[in-house]
């Protein structure tokens, strides 16, 4: 596609300049899209087992729960988990990759898990619980390392539409403008050298 | 003030309070008659004749054996009527249980019957039974007298058991009605020693 | 080694029981046998379990329970309408009250872990106590015992006593509130001499204690919570598992050996170990229990059958619920099996 543009030499030097900064540009973004790339691809091999693993435990940890409130009445499973035991904050930080601000959370447990008395209760519950509290931690996790992947693939996805926009659109309308314009420029030299020679053709006839 | 009401402790009179009642009134009259007797007769026993030890010994092989068989059948009745209150299909089976107990009564109503009869005290010919005739009367009735009071109520407790039994295996019957009737066995001895006891005293 | 007082027959012998006696004995016919359990158990799915259910005493109600609430009050007015039976029927009040008050002790912990948490926990009260709801709320909501009854009085001042704050945690509150109605039971069926109920108490808390310690020995949180959580009134001294603190789980059975616990333990832990899982060993424990319950069997009179009748009829509820939990939750027969009584079996 061809640009609005004066054919003047001046321009030319202009465009110039920004196809040589275009075609830097993509090959940075390129590297840049190539390293995110990567690390898009580490962080969801590293995340595939994990989530496999905690759907699995807290699946179990559910199956569990049932189990222990099916012993229990409903009246002593509430009673037992009325007041909780264990806290649970979470502080949320942000770091970068890439240029990319990705959340980082700093879960802070205190206190156990085990917030009931023995004479009601089933040690089912002690069970399911126990799960429970080990998946949650992994769960934190989890919830981290896939909200990093989506802002990365987010970005991945922004810095791919820029490389096709360099690549595909504004580095080769540049190159065509620039060759126009240096058609332009080469026909006016031509057209002005024929004007010569015809001036000069006509001094000399006179 | 509290608000929850504390339950009132339900009023029973003790088996002892019951006892010493008993005890007192009838050496209140004892005492009495007797004393009444020494001044008009100068004996002490002159009261207790023939016939009053005859009337004695009917009164206890009557009173006792029928309380021994109010007190089984007692047991057994209540029992019975808990387990009808939920299931009345073995009203049957419940009632030969309750009615079992009920046997030492007859036999005591018997022997005081036959104490009467064989003394005379029914046909008016009280004139020629001597005083030691009439303390032969009154202990002959005191086997069933004894042996009926203490075995109804035991045989109360065990028919009971019975209805307990049969509540759950109601075709069982038969057997709790067999170890009723263990009891019942020495019962019918009491019974029988009172009869072979009357029938040797006015020959 | 069997204890001597396993040889002895402690009944009271009460006569006055002879129509609440046979009443029982009436009902005990109705209870579920295991025929009509396993029938339970073997249900398609949660309709074919009602209809079932139906058919037994339970009565023609049951199939248009749908949902799971529904059906647990329906279980919990069954439950309630039981111990009202009783305490109808009883003669000694004192002892029968205790039923209702377990229910207090229930009571008690909800709401002081209400009053802690700022919860409105008013929803979880159960009615069936001896005092009522509304007069326990109100005692805690103003801070005013005066018009409680002296057990839950003494309660609340024992765990006053022992954390004056609201910092106490939720564990500890409800070890107070066991420990204390342990010990309130055994000192009211003392008092009465009842022995039957005596030993039932001891082995409620033996077992107890047992599951306690094999749960902490489990978390890894045994010596330090051993100390507390421990209900004194056992057959076993509580010293006694704290010297076994330090023993590995599978050494335990052994170490049990000389009690009548041994062949339980034996069993429990080994499906503990090789499954992760209590159930078998809680399963043992209600086993237990229902076993020992039976012995009143052999009594004639006295409150003993009817406090055996409404005991067995708890853990008769309590596996109905089981079945009916698993089957909502389409769980296969074979875990329903693996958390009922062996007696059901």
């Amino acid at each position: 596609m061809l640009l609005a543009a004066n054919p003047t030499r001046m321009h030319l030097l202009r465009l110039k300049k920004r196809l040589k900064l275009a075609i830097r540009g993509h090959k940075l973004l390129k590297d840049k899209q190539d390293e995110l790339m990567r690390r898009f691809m580490d962080l969801v091999k590293q995340i595939q087992g994990l989530r496999q693993e905690v759907e699995r435990d807290l699946h179990r940890a559910f199956e569990r729960f049932t189990m222990a409130r099916s012993v229990m009445s409903r009246a002593s499973v509430e009673e037992a988990l009325a007041l909780p035991g264990k806290r649970l904050d979470v502080g949320v930080t942000t770091q970068r990759i890439m240029n990319v601000e990705v959340p980082l959370f700093e879960p802070r447990a205190e206190g156990r898990i085990y917030c009931y008395g023995f004479a009601n209760t089933s040690g089912e519950l002690d069970v399911s619980l126990r799960s429970l509290d080990a998946v949650l931690l992994r769960l934190l996790e989890l919830a981290q390392t896939e909200k990093t992947i989506m802002l990365l693939a987010d970005e991945i996805d922004r810095t791919r539409r820029r490389v096709n926009a360099l690549e595909y659109t504004l580095i080769p309308s540049l190159k065509e403008t620039i060759r126009f314009i240096t058609m332009k420029l080469e026909e006016l030299e031509r057209s002005n050298l024929t004007r010569l020679m015809k001036i000069k053709e006509m001094a000399e006839e006179r | 003030m509290t608000l929850i009401p504390s339950k009132q402790k339900e009023y029973t009179m003790t088996k002892r309070t019951l006892f010493v009642f008993v005890v007192v009134f009838f050496a209140v009259t004892l005492w009495a008659s007797v004393s009444s007797a020494q001044q008009m007769t100068g004996s002490s026993w002159a009261l207790l004749g023939p016939v009053a030890l005859c009337i004695a010994g009917a009164a206890v092989a009557v009173g006792l054996a029928g309380i021994g068989s109010a007190i089984g059948i007692g047991y057994a009745g209540q029992t019975s009527l808990g387990a009808m209150s939920e299931d009345t299909a073995n009203f049957a089976r419940y009632l030969m249980l309750t009615a079992l107990p009920g046997t030492q009564g007859i036999y005591g109503f018997v022997i005081g019957f036959l104490v009467m009869l064989w003394s005379g005290i029914f046909g008016g010919e009280t004139a020629t039974l001597t005083i030691q005739e009439g303390w032969q009367f009154f202990f002959s009735s005191i086997p069933v007298a004894l042996a009926g009071f203490l075995s109804a109520i035991h045989q109360g407790r065990v028919c009971a058991a019975g209805v307990e039994m049969t509540a759950k295996k109601p075709n069982e019957v038969g057997k709790a009605l067999v170890l009723g009737v263990f009891v019942e066995f020495y019962a019918v001895l009491g019974f029988l020693m009172s009869i072979i006891l009357l029938t040797r005293i006015r020959g | 080694m069997k204890q001597l007082s396993e040889y002895r027959l402690p009944f009271t012998y009460n006569t006055h029981y002879a129509y609440g006696v046979g009443r029982i004995r009436a009902l005990e016919t109705r209870l579920l046998r295991r025929h009509d359990i396993s029938r339970l158990v073997g249900a398609e799915d949660t309709d074919a379990f009602l209809r079932i259910l139906g058919e037994t005493d339970y009565g023609e109600t049951v199939p248009s329970l749908s949902d799971p609430d529904h059906f647990e009050d329906f279980l919990s007015g069954h439950m309630a309408s039981t111990l009202n039976l009783i305490v109808h029927l009883s003669k000694n009040p004192e002892v029968t009250d205790l039923l209702k008050m377990r229910s207090d002790y229930y009571n008690l912990k909800i709401l002081l872990k209400g009053s802690i948490s700022g919860r409105d926990m008013e929803f979880f009260l159960s009615p069936s106590g001896q005092v009522p709801p509304a007069v326990l709320l109100r005692a805690i909501r103003d801070e005013d015992v005066g018009h409680l009854p002296g057990y839950l009085r003494q309660t609340i001042q024992t765990i006053e006593g022992f954390s004056p704050s609201d910092e106490i945690e939720p564990q500890s509150l409800d070890v107070l509130v066991d420990k204390a109605m342990f010990s309130h039971f055994l000192s009211v069926v003392m008092k009465v001499g009842m022995m039957f109920l005596w030993g039932w108490l001891e082995r409620e808390i033996d077992l107890l204690n047992i599951k306690t310690f094999v749960r902490l020995l489990w978390s890894q949180q045994a010596p330090e919570l051993l100390k507390t959580n421990l209900c004194d009134g056992g057959s076993l001294a509580v010293e006694f598992y704290r010297m076994l603190q330090e023993e590995p789980l599978d050494g335990l059975p052994q170490r049990f050996g000389q009690t009548r616990y041994a062949r339980l333990l034996d069993e429990g832990i080994a499906s503990l170990q090789t499954k992760g899982s209590f159930a078998r060993l809680e399963q043992l424990c209600d086993g237990f229990l229902i076993t020992y319950l039976g012995r009143a069997r052999l009594t004639t009179f006295g409150l003993e059958p009817l406090m055996a009748y409404v005991l067995i009829k708890e853990y008769e509820i309590k596996a109905i619920r089981t079945i009916f939990t698993c089957k909502w939750n389409h769980l296969p027969p074979e875990s329903i099996q693996e958390r009922l009584p062996d007696v059901y079996l």
